[in-house]
């Protein structure tokens, strides 16, 4: 046993104090080295909460923002914080997902039915087109709503719908890549289907969720500065008016 | 309070006894260190205190309690160990906390305490980092860290420097100092390191197979030890040892060693050498006594001349150490770096004997002291 007391041991290499903090890539690829244990944990209870159907919603961000914490390179305190999250968000992320699947549904339901008639007359082309981007927008502005309710910022409804919807077009591209990635993992599973019989109960939930906010991280945070900023403007002139 | 008391405290393991009747009074935000070869019971008497190990017989006082039969957790003492004993698959903000959380501390409490210790120890950057990242003084830090968290009323460290390397070795002495002083705790550190016993101790605690040789200042035991272990053991170069003749001439005595009379200029102590008159004892002198020009703030009565073969001549930047060899004996001088001696070159040193150390060659004790 002592290779295994010797292994534990070793020395690391150390931390810089002014070591540049990582971004983009490279931070998601350090979190996923850095916790992978965290990260198969909260894909397991992910797995169990999501069999409820109705409770994918909290669960979705409680996960969210165990991933936020992360990405901050926060301590994750794991069983904590999810249930935390959970529970503050449980009634408001249940509504937000219903509205969303709604919304889905309708989406990409026309999606679906002007791709069919696409097929037959060009004319349902450009319907086709704006019903898949009005989905994938539909989408993105989800995960942002998702991941601004995972960051335990407090909004109003209508506020919070509209920094999502802010988020979603001022930095489309990294909360794309964020989908693409999570989608990516399920076509593995299902193209590679027995093989990856148990990717979904390893890494598919979490890593999904991590890539998703990982992508639309920046992109809220953004939004929430320009709220903030509006925000203060208006207490501004307010102020002087008076 | 916290005040620590040892009486007649033994350890045995069957027939063997490891630690004879140590008898020590630590007083309250002392920095008391235990010095002593590997094997002389030192980090054994540290882990009775803890309550790691069972006390053979003795009594134990934490303050005013005796706490032979009180377990570890309920003692008020925190321990940094050797090899740091963190736990690997936790991050350092858990490590630091897990002490916390098992006493049912509120979270804010918890948080608090380990970010503000975290910031005393500059390690705020490591705290959501797991063992395996950090580098040895990092790991070092993160073990007095978890210590701290606790506010406990006596720290005791186990060799905790002695997996760092020489530089990593002299920051974190100092550091280990200046925590002490801001901590305002008792601390109780195992080392078998004379300079960091040196350097960091209010009082040293010399052990050697499981007996206390001498409990003093750092400055003290440097000057006045009471016996030969404790003289060879403490000052690095260690001090020289040479057999010499006491002699005496009128009403002056010397110290005859071959060729060489060293004058030993006692005062008041002179008479103690009576006993030793024509009888063979041991000289201590310290390698710092040796000059290579006669000194100019020494009496020189109090000085003589010596003659040797420098066997090897270590330059050290500040200082040079010559490696002589006299009439079989060998010696370290301490010199100034402009002297000159090359190796294989007769040298003559002038000898400051203002201070000398003599000891009885069977019993080994200090004649003077």
């Amino acid at each position: 046993m002592q290779w295994l007391t010797n292994w534990m041991m070793k020395e690391g290499p150390g931390v810089r104090k002014d070591e540049p903090k990582k971004t983009g890539l490279a931070l998601f690829v350090s979190i996923i080295l850095r916790e992978p244990w965290e990260l198969f944990k909260l894909n397991l209870l992910m797995l169990l909460l999501c069999i409820p159907v109705i409770t994918i919603p909290a669960n979705l961000v409680a996960a969210g923002r165990i991933c936020g914490l992360m990405i901050e390179d926060e301590v994750v305190f794991f069983w904590r914080d999810y249930w935390r999250a959970f529970g503050q968000r449980a009634v408001a992320s249940t509504l937000w997902g219903l509205f969303f699947a709604v919304l889905l549904g309708i989406c990409g339901y026309s999606a679906f039915i002007y791709g069919q008639l696409g097929l037959h007359d060009m004319v349902y082309v450009a319907p086709a087109v704006i019903a898949i981007c009005l989905t994938l927008l539909v989408l993105m502005v989800a995960v942002c709503l998702f991941t601004i309710l995972s960051k335990q910022v407090c909004l109003p409804a209508l506020v919070l719908l509209k920094s999502a919807c802010l988020a979603a077009l001022a930095k489309p591209i990294p909360i794309l890549a964020g989908i693409a990635f999570a989608a990516l993992l399920w076509l593995a599973h299902v193209i590679f289907y027995p093989a990856s019989i148990f990717l979904p109960v390893v890494l598919n939930f979490s890593l999904g969720t991590l890539a998703m906010v990982f992508g639309a991280y920046k992109a809220t945070d953004f939004a929430l500065q320009m709220l903030e900023l509006v925000g203060s403007r208006q207490g501004a002139e307010e102020s002087a008016s008076i | 309070m916290s005040g620590i008391s040892l009486k007649k405290l033994n350890k045995t393991y069957g027939h063997l006894t490891v630690v004879h009747d140590i008898d020590l009074e630590i007083a309250d935000k002392e920095f008391i260190i235990l010095v002593g070869p590997s094997g002389c019971g030192k980090s054994t008497t540290l882990r009775m205190i803890a309550g790691l190990e069972e006390i053979s017989s003795g009594e134990l006082y934490i303050g005013d309690d005796l706490v032979n039969d009180i377990p570890s957790k309920d003692r008020d003492i925190a321990m940094v160990f050797q090899n740091y004993a963190l736990y690997p698959h936790m991050t350092v903000y858990k490590n630091m906390a897990f002490g916390l959380q098992l006493r049912k501390a509120p979270e804010d409490e918890i948080d608090a305490k380990v970010r503000e210790t975290a910031k005393i120890l500059d390690i705020e950057h490591l705290l959501n980092r797991k063992p395996k990242a950090l580098s040895g003084g990092q790991r070092q830090r993160v073990a007095l860290g978890r210590a701290m968290v606790r506010n406990p009323e006596v720290f005791l460290l186990d060799e905790p420097l002695s997996n760092l390397d020489a530089k990593l070795r002299g920051s974190m002495r100092s550091a280990i100092t200046k925590l002490h002083r801001q901590l305002d705790s008792t601390f109780i550190y195992v080392t078998h390191d004379q300079v960091e016993a040196m350097t960091m101790a209010d009082r040293i605690v010399v052990m050697k197979d499981g007996y206390i040789h001498q409990v003093d200042t750092p400055q003290v035991l440097y000057d006045r030890p009471i016996n030969m272990f404790v003289a060879g053991f403490i000052g690095a170069p260690q001090m020289n040892m040479l057999d010499v003749t006491i002699e005496k001439q009128g009403e002056a005595y010397i110290g005859k060693f071959h060729d060489t009379d060293f004058p030993l200029m006692l005062g008041e102590k002179a008479a103690r050498l009576d006993p030793y008159v024509g009888k063979s004892v041991v000289l201590g002198l310290r390698p710092e006594s040796f000059h290579e020009t006669m000194p100019h703030d020494v009496d020189p009565a109090k000085t003589c001349s010596f003659s040797a073969l420098v066997e090897l001549a270590e330059p050290m930047g500040a200082e040079i150490h010559l490696n002589l060899v006299a009439h079989g004996a060998n010696l370290i001088a301490r010199v100034s770096p402009r002297c000159e001696a090359e190796d294989g070159e007769m040298v003559t040193l002038y000898c400051d004997l203002a201070n000398p150390h003599l000891f009885d060659k069977e019993t080994e004790k200090s004649i003077l002291f």
